[in-house]
């Protein structure tokens, strides 16, 4: 404490001048590139083309008419809402589950997280290999234990790979928001379970009177987390599918690498559909945010 | 105060978006700056008298090069005391987008291999990244057959380096154990196809879950059906008088889906990778497989024993010319801006000298070369070689076509593929021709 109460003005601003490298550096690498996007964005910057031209809001008319971004845009509101209900039902199940003491509680907890310490391209892969239709696990474990009907091509028919897809990214990151929870969990003083108990509550009243009010803040950032990862998942989807079979498992964020980085080239529409993903993303999060913080407070 | 704090979190958070795309390139800078490291500390410690350059030479890598490069840069170092070669290599599918960052960013390579289509050789000859080589002294060591793709304006931008071609490669024991002939045409070609499957054989490994491989098939029907027609069919397209959405076009696709229709395919193609296809035939699932001539190498990686034949797709009817596929690998082109201008057109005239190039083809036996005197040693190669020099070839297809009419293509027929009751070849020949009209509007 003496040393807070210390702090003078003079001393501020030594502090300030330490921040000065990281504030700069974050500017040249981080600020200016994301703001030079947004202004591509209006440019028809395309290929090899040395002469880029501003265009204004051209690229965002093309937008409206461009089937293969509303199919995009229709497959990540339908990944963001699933993933997003899922997992934190899953992880909340996890966490007040593990939170009991069994013996095995910590092993549990380990393994339960492990697959989000793994890097997204690894698991990709290894997924891509479990579910392959010609020598993959899924299909040879459904056929041992007889279950032949229900193999299918999982990441080939267009029907399903979405949701194959979306299975891995539960399999990987149910671990973390079940961590974030479990934190929650253990803050949650003991008096109120002694109290209500004394009251007659059983398990279910203490979970919906007391856990579920008191982890508000844990379910706060667990909600905002998935959801604006899910508006921006990208990389199983690219280490798996690439967006197929056809444009079956087409996200915004696959959208943007394949516009880019494809045979097209076509940079200033990519930054242009960037920067709807960038809005898209703000509005729903302010509002989730505006709305989660809300609960909080009537507590 | 916490609203905005909040607020300032979301708006950081959601910038990660727009940066994400930058961190392969920083990473591939750094990998490049290490490297650069190591070669300069190397040069260091030769003696040298004359000043040291530092050459470098941007190319991709795929599986069946093997040290080809390594090879070539140790020869030229050694002719050439003072010069260190830097060879970076990046993935195949990365390196447009690593050249792209380069050129964009300034920091262009001296040496830059390009693919022979329009979004790389082209676009970058247009803009004036690549320099003019018509007149140098080492285009008269090229085989002069293998320029006539590469002309822009009449004017030559790279060295073509290997020709490839899209084939059947077949399982000769499978063909051998049946006797089984090589088909002539079209008909014995399914007569085959139905002779292997009454004795329980899968005719054909099919895997088109990477799109790309979707080409390898129509780009060896096409030039029987479409080119041999007409030579200026891809003019005619870009001049608006052609059209994909045409009966030749519907032939050649429906030719492809015939084999699916019959049963003739592995199944679930669309949950089968590009590797995984050839493994399947590497390892005798089945007798055939559509794929380039450098798939050989990999197929004999997944089984040493296996022997390998090879014969273009017969699309024609009896009695009809028969036209195979037969590309530029790739093309090895000198930057403008490179500042060792005349170092680098000495390198890159080594690459064109019989020795050189011989040493090469040794090591890529699954391409012809585009040098003059070069010969292939390989059984395969040895195989299809009557075959390139009786049959009249055509490049891959979209060499000739506006850039993404390919990828169009591959991803509606893979959409066909997997529900043929939604989608027809119409579709897919539309889909092709709407890319084809926005392309050419600009």
């Amino acid at each position: 404490m003496i040393s807070v109460s210390c702090i003078s003005k003079s001393k501020n601003t030594v502090f300030m001048v330490f921040l000065i490298p990281a504030f700069i550096l974050y500017t040249v690498f981080f600020i200016y590139p994301s703001v030079s996007s947004i202004y591509y964005g209006f440019t028809d910057w395309a290929g090899f083309e040395k002469n880029i031209k501003f265009i204004g809001i051209e690229n965002y008319i093309k937008l409206l008419y461009d089937e293969r971004f509303l199919a995009a845009l229709k497959n990540t509101f339908l990944v963001c809402v699933i993933l997003t209900v899922i997992q934190n039902a899953l992880a909340l199940v996890l966490a007040v589950g593990l939170d009991i003491k069994i013996k095995t509680r910590n092993i549990l907890r380990t393994i339960f997280f492990m697959p989000s310490v793994l890097s997204a391209l690894v698991i990709g892969f290894v997924w891509s290999y479990i579910y392959s239709p010609f020598d993959g696990l899924l299909n040879a474990i459904l056929d041992n234990i007889g279950l032949t009907p229900l193999e299918r091509d999982w990441l080939g028919d267009p029907k399903i790979a979405l949701y194959s897809i979306m299975f891995i990214v539960l399999w990987q990151s149910t671990g973390y928001a079940m961590v974030i929870y479990l934190a929650g969990l253990q803050s949650i003083p003991k008096d109120y379970y002694e109290a209500s108990a004394i009251d007659g509550a059983n398990a279910w009243h203490k979970f919906t009177t007391v856990t579920f009010p008191l982890i508000a803040p844990s379910f706060t950032v667990n909600i905002l987390l998935s959801v604006i990862g899910s508006l921006k998942i990208f990389d199983i989807i690219y280490a798996t599918t690439m967006g197929g079979p056809g444009y079956a498992t087409e996200t915004i964020t696959t959208i943007i690498f394949l516009k880019a980085f494809g045979s097209e080239n076509e940079f200033g529409y990519a930054t242009a559909i960037a920067t709807v993903l960038f809005i898209i993303i703000l509005m729903i999060s302010s509002v989730l945010v505006k709305f989660l913080r809300a609960r909080e407070i009537e507590i | 105060m916490k609203k905005i704090l909040c607020f300032l979190l979301i708006v950081v958070m959601v910038m990660g978006l727009f940066v994400g795309c930058d961190k392969a390139a920083q990473d591939e800078k750094k990998s490049a700056a290490t490297q650069g490291q190591t070669t300069q500390e190397a040069a260091k410690s030769d003696a040298q008298k004359s000043d040291p350059i530092t050459l470098r030479h941007l190319t991709w890598s795929v599986p069946d090069v093997a040290d080809a490069f390594d090879v070539i840069k140790k020869k030229y170092e050694e002719e050439n005391k003072n010069v260190t070669i830097e060879i970076e290599n990046v993935p195949t599918d990365q390196y447009a987008n690593a050249l792209k960052t380069k050129l964009f960013a300034g920091d262009a390579p001296d040496i830059i291999q390009l693919h022979p289509v329009q979004a790389e050789y082209i676009d970058t000859a247009k803009n004036g990244y690549i320099e003019d080589i018509t007149s140098d002294p080492m285009m008269q060591n090229v085989l002069p057959g293998t320029l006539n793709n590469i002309k822009i304006d009449g004017k030559i931008y790279g060295v073509p380096y290997d020709q490839v071609s899209l084939v059947v490669l077949y399982n000769r024991k499978i063909f051998a154990d049946n006797g089984l002939k090589i088909p002539a045409n079209y008909q014995e070609m399914l007569t085959l196809c139905e002779t292997l499957k009454s004795k329980g054989i899968t005719p054909v490994a099919h895997g088109i879950k990477d799109w790309y491989v979707v080409q390898f098939l129509p780009y060896q029907i096409a030039p029987t059906l479409v080119y041999a027609k007409n030579t200026a069919w891809d003019k005619d397209l870009a001049a608006g008088k052609a059209k994909f959405n045409s009966p030749e076009w519907e032939k050649v696709f429906e030719m492809y889906l015939e084999f699916e229709k019959k049963g003739y395919f592995t199944k679930n193609a669309l949950g089968v990778g590009d590797q995984q296809s050839v493994q399947m035939f590497a390892t005798g699932k089945a007798a055939m497989t559509f794929q380039g001539m450098w798939s050989t190498t990999t197929a004999k990686q997944a089984n040493p024993e296996l022997d390998i034949g090879a014969f273009p797709f017969p699309a024609n009817q009896p009695g009809e010319e028969l036209w195979m596929s037969a590309s530029l690998g790739h093309l090895q082109s000198l930057s403008k801006s490179s500042k060792n201008l005349a170092e680098a057109k000495k390198y890159l005239s080594v690459w064109t000298r019989t020795d050189v190039a011989q040493l090469w083809a040794d090591r890529r036996p699954s391409v012809v070369s585009t040098i003059k005197g070069v010969k292939s040693n390989d059984k395969v190669m040895a195989e299809l070689e009557p075959y390139l020099q009786k049959l009249n070839s055509w490049q891959f297809c979209n060499n000739g076509w506006p850039a993404g009419v390919e990828e169009v293509m591959s991803k509606k027929f893979q959409e066909l593929y997997a529900a043929p009751d939604k989608v027809t070849v119409n579709d897919l020949l539309n889909e092709m021709d709407k890319k084809v009209q926005e392309k050419t509007k600009k």
